[in-house]
């Protein structure tokens, strides 16, 4: 029963966030991903943080795909998922985190507390893509450049806000 | 030399049920060691990886480019060590890795003690013809069909061995399990209450694509006429077919028969009428054209007749 709340509350996420979930880093095209892709697992199975998720068959045609829910557990860029692929959905060749594209991370002013006064500087610390991604205007605003941004959703996990100040749009229609 | 391959069909059964046993040990061990952080072997019945050996079902890849119509090399090269053992010994990752089999033949087992009165009715020297190879191949034809038509990964939904493989891989990194789980359930239930076995025999789509590989000179279930000491119309290894496919009627029994030998070695408590082997049989379906085997005839035909 446990298991069961915690699949729907998981898929409730997915679907009432009303954004679309990310998928690994490399991942090629969504519409060319989800036809690609064998369903193999081997992406969640290499994932030490266990961010990777596979879609079950209620996702339809891209039931066995790879998902990464950011509010759950973000992805690292550690980039163990890419070389396992063994069909090509994930680009083998990525090594270079700064290459990746999964999304972009969009600040929402009237959420965010740095905005509202209170110091906070959660997401600009701890972007992996530091200093470049998100930057601090003033030293106090924090601010994405979507060139940089690579998606990993690290800075919505950690976002502190009652309700999320910063969200990534995934580049993928998933 | 003979005595040796006696001893290996006695002992062949109980060879593959430690396979069976082991193999879906291994599947659960997989992610086990997945979680522990070593990933000498990732993967699940859908592709597989061994160190840097990478396995793909074939059918998964067939799939794979009748939807991406594009032709991903690595991927296209991960099917040979599924093609190999399939060309020399048939089907046998049906019979002795593939889970959703085990289960079956677990289930049939459980079935067969509790109600072995009605089984022996239903099932036993149960004389019959093996179908047409044709309804094999058309349903498989038809699912490729739907999947290129359609669009959709219908074969991966229809793969019970990688499903069964994935929802034990999630279950215990994820800790949770899909609802194509139910798939797997629904027909061992079906199997279990209506059609027993039918799964494996005509509507895998795993299986026929591993039966599109199988050779003239793939292993193969072999019958002698003149060893069959059961009496005429009877025939206990029709009952002994997990199938339900007739063994004697060796021209008919591909590509539906796996190769799980259980009819040869129920037979070796016979008449060893049926046997393993690599040459092709005649167009009779009786005798292999083997030379070897003509001595030992002769042995079994006194002593039988």
């Amino acid at each position: 029963m446990n298991t069961l709340t915690r699949w729907l509350a998981i898929l409730s996420r997915a679907f009432h966030s009303g954004r679309p979930p990310l998928r690994p880093p490399g991942a090629v095209k969504e519409e060319v991903f989800v036809k690609t892709c064998i369903k193999c697992n081997k992406c969640a199975q290499v994932c030490p943080y266990g961010s990777i998720q596979m879609a079950h068959l209620e996702w339809g045609e891209k039931f066995g795909t790879p998902l990464i829910f950011p509010r759950r557990t973000p992805c690292y860029l550690c980039m163990k998922c890419p070389p396992v692929c063994p069909s090509g959905a994930l680009d083998p060749q990525l090594r270079d985190k700064t290459r990746v594209h999964m999304g972009v991370a969009v600040i929402d002013e009237s959420k965010c507390l740095a905005y509202m006064g209170v110091i906070c500087r959660a997401c600009f610390e701890r972007c992996p893509i530091y200093r470049e991604a998100i930057t601090l205007k003033d030293e106090l605003y924090p601010q994405v450049h979507n060139d940089k941004c690579v998606g990993c959703g690290i800075c919505e996990y950690v976002c502190p806000a009652e309700e999320k100040a910063i969200t990534v749009v995934s580049a993928h229609a998933v | 030399m003979e005595t040796t391959e006696r001893h290996f069909y006695r002992r062949l059964n109980r060879y593959r049920r430690w396979v069976q046993v082991l193999s879906l040990s291994l599947f659960a061990a997989i992610p086990v060691l997945n979680g522990y952080g070593i990933h000498t072997l990732i993967g699940t019945l859908y592709s597989l990886s061994i160190g840097d050996l990478d396995i793909a079902d074939p059918v998964m890849v067939l799939q794979t480019v009748l939807l991406s119509r594009q032709i991903y090399v690595p991927l296209l090269l991960a099917v040979w060590v599924p093609v190999v053992i399939a060309w020399l010994f048939g089907r046998v990752f049906c019979s002795w890795v593939c889970p959703q089999n085990t289960l079956s033949e677990w289930i049939d087992a459980v079935q067969q003690r509790l109600f072995a009165r009605r089984w022996k009715q239903v099932h036993h020297f149960k004389y019959g013809k093996n179908p047409h190879a044709a309804w094999y191949w058309l349903i498989f034809g038809l699912l490729i069909l739907l999947t290129a038509v359609l669009g959709v990964p219908l074969l991966a939904y229809l793969s019970a061995p990688g499903i069964i493989t994935s929802s034990l891989s999630q279950a215990i990194l994820q800790h949770h399990v899909g609802v194509e789980i139910l798939l797997v359930l629904g027909v061992l239930v079906v199997e279990a209450a209506i059609f027993r076995r039918f799964w494996c025999k005509y509507g895998c789509p795993v299986g026929a694509g591993l039966a599109l590989f199988q050779g003239r000179r793939s292993l193969r279930v072999h019958f002698n006429s003149d060893l069959c000491d059961c009496k005429p119309g009877t025939a206990p290894c029709y009952a002994e077919c997990p199938l339900h496919l007739a063994p004697k009627e060796t021209a008919t029994l591909y590509p539906y028969c796996f190769n799980c030998g259980l009819c040869v070695t129920f037979c070796e408590k016979a008449g060893r009428a049926l046997t393993f082997g690599f040459s092709a049989a005649d167009p009779m379906g009786n005798a292999p054209r083997d030379i070897d085997s003509k001595p030992f005839q002769l042995i079994q035909v006194s002593r039988h007749k």
